[in-house]
């Protein structure tokens, strides 16, 4: 094949991807500048003009149609947005008050969807209780335990019989004891994991109690049990219930919030000294303690008593380990994401580091309320989901840094119009890469293509007052 | 004026190299240097922007020459105030290119 067939071959294969009816003046247009071309400059120069037929097409395939006018070319349809503005997807968070606007509004939604989630709701809401550092949970010959079984138990659990044992002997030598049974009940058909305990329990961790009825056991629901085996009955509240074939009066529901040691009770039959007393001794339970001032060395019958702190619970372990994975990803930022050139400007601005503050703290939010969520819609919290928190940190602060990068300094708007200068076989001779210009006329950007010693990091320029001509009417509106 | 201000360093020389005689696609290609796969888009969009205008040959101008009839391009009145807003921002635009000698007759 000749030269001038494959020229002719090219156009012809580039015409196919226009419509039909754009094909015959697109073909005349460039078999007209072929001939010419093939006139003035034979080779393979004309054969690159004639690849570059194919983007031609493919670009007025994309943007309109030529009417069939041997004329005018004329393009039907609306115009596609100006080159040189900031993509549309990005128009909404060209101006700062509207990034942080928009920002501001993710993080309220996901703290709103986090509040009707039920667990992340419970962390949310999920506070300790006062005066936490003097609650203790009661256990006997700890150090021995551990060495026989390898660990130490963080929740250990002790025989009713011994606690009675140690209330009647040592009582006094705490500002509070308390003792709670957990036991499968059943209340129709349904089987309920039921703290057997005293009103004791709940003065210890200051959650209030309703008013008991003398002589009458109380059940306090917990709002997950209320909503999976009553239904979420407003009725229930004041009623008698059957627990293992006894009348039981429920007092009210307990929100997650307020008991947050474990998550596995369904409700507190709350019963007076007497009736727990009664229980069996070998009733394995948890015992709670509230200390004034030193703990005292209590050496009982079953051994040496050991005095153990709560368990992590409530909210802020929880965000202390989304911290830490936030905190994680950043650290893996600078490999993605160059920082340098964030400071490289010709005087102090300190809108941008607020800018940039306020974006991080949205950022930070909408990260970790994101991930509490969908840990709530995976149905626990567990760290594996939180490993999730580092990769969106990194790809959250990603954005951010370079968002800030491409803003103007003065206005913090999104800068435009980005245009190539150079060529890479200039690097030796003047710097190449990309110019982005602020439309209020504030100033130009000047990225790099390539750092190089002396042009390591993309600068800023201020345009001065003569420019503003130029501008006036963009500052106006 | 702001579609001044949304011109490109790319549409703004070739805005500049049909304002200085080169009329056609491939003139423009050769004084700036610009691959044909960015050219013809560039003066479409210019095209549609109303920045620039075309017009196809009179067959009979061409049948004299015995060639085929050849589309040229020319600034409208927002183009060539346009160009000129280009020039206040790319000063060297004008050094770029030159003006050409042997501008066509349409």
């Amino acid at each position: 094949m000749n030269r001038a067939a494959l020229h002719r071959a090219l156009l012809r294969g580039a015409s196919l991807l226009l419509h039909q009816h754009q094909r015959a003046e697109w073909l005349a247009e460039w078999r007209s500048e072929l001939w010419h071309a093939e006139q003035d400059s034979p080779g393979a120069k004309v054969t690159a003009s004639c690849l570059g037929a194919f983007r031609d097409a493919f670009w007025l395939r994309r943007h309109g149609p030529i009417r069939r006018s041997w004329n005018l070319l004329h393009l039907d349809t609306p115009a596609p947005p100006a080159i040189s503005e900031p993509a549309p997807e990005w128009m909404l968070l060209e101006s700062p008050v509207w990034c942080l606007s928009v920002l501001t509004l993710l993080a309220a939604t996901a703290f709103y969807v986090a509040l009707t989630l039920p667990t992340s709701r419970n962390v949310i809401l999920a506070s300790s209780y006062p005066d936490e550092r003097n609650l203790v949970i009661l256990d006997f010959d700890r150090t021995a335990k551990a060495n026989a079984s390898g660990l130490f138990n963080p929740f250990p659990s002790i025989p009713l019989g011994e606690f009675s044992a140690l209330k009647e002997s040592f009582g006094n030598r705490f500002a509070g004891l308390a003792f709670y049974w957990p036991i499968q009940m059943r209340a129709g058909t349904s089987h309920l994991n039921i703290a057997r305990t005293s009103p004791e329990l709940f003065r210890l961790l200051n959650i209030p109690l309703p008013a008991m009825r003398p002589h009458e056991s109380s059940l306090l629901l917990s709002r997950a049990a209320w909503h999976k085996h009553f239904a979420d009955d407003p009725h229930l509240i004041g009623h008698r219930i059957q627990l293992n074939g006894q009348s039981s009066f429920v007092s009210g529901i307990l929100s997650e919030s307020q008991w947050t040691l474990s998550s596995n009770l369904d409700g507190w039959l709350v019963e007076d000294e007497t009736a727990i007393s009664s229980l069996p001794a070998d009733a394995q339970g948890f015992a709670l303690a509230r200390l004034s001032g030193t703990p005292p060395t209590v050496n009982a019958a079953s051994g040496r008593l050991s005095f153990v702190a709560l368990p992590d619970h409530g909210r802020w372990p929880v965000f202390r380990f989304l911290l830490f994975e936030f905190c994680f990803g950043c650290l893996l930022l600078p490999i993605t994401t160059s920082l340098l050139s964030l400071g490289d400007y010709p005087r102090a601005m300190p809108a941008r580091w607020l800018f940039l503050g306020a974006k991080t703290i949205l950022v930070f939010l909408i990260v970790l309320l994101s991930v509490l969520d969908l840990a709530s819609l995976w149905g626990s919290i567990e760290p594996g989901i939180f490993g999730l928190t580092a990769f969106a940190a990194l790809f959250a602060m990603r954005w951010v840094i370079r968002d800030q990068q491409r803003r103007c300094p003065v206005c913090l708007r999104l800068l435009a119009n980005p245009v190539r200068i150079g060529q890479s076989s200039h690097i030796l001779l003047e710097w190449h890469g990309t110019e982005l210009i602020c439309l209020r006329g504030h100033g130009l950007l000047h990225i790099p293509e390539r750092p190089t010693i002396w042009f390591t990091r993309q600068r800023w320029m201020d345009l001065g007052p003569s420019w503003n001509e130029l501008f006036s009417d963009i500052r106006a509106n | 004026m702001p579609a001044e201000l949304k011109l490109s360093h790319t549409a703004a020389m070739i805005l500049k190299a049909i304002d200085a005689g080169h009329i056609y696609g491939f003139g423009v290609m050769e004084v700036t240097g610009l691959p044909s796969g960015t050219v013809y888009p560039a003066m479409r969009r210019l095209e549609r922007d109303d920045l620039i205008r075309s017009k196809w040959e009179k067959q009979s101008i061409a049948d004299e020459g015995q060639r085929p009839p050849r589309k040229y391009y020319s600034l409208t009145a927002s183009g060539r105030a346009t160009l000129e807003a280009s020039q206040k921002r790319y000063p060297l635009l004008a050094k770029l290119i030159p003006a050409s000698f042997d501008t066509e007759k349409v």
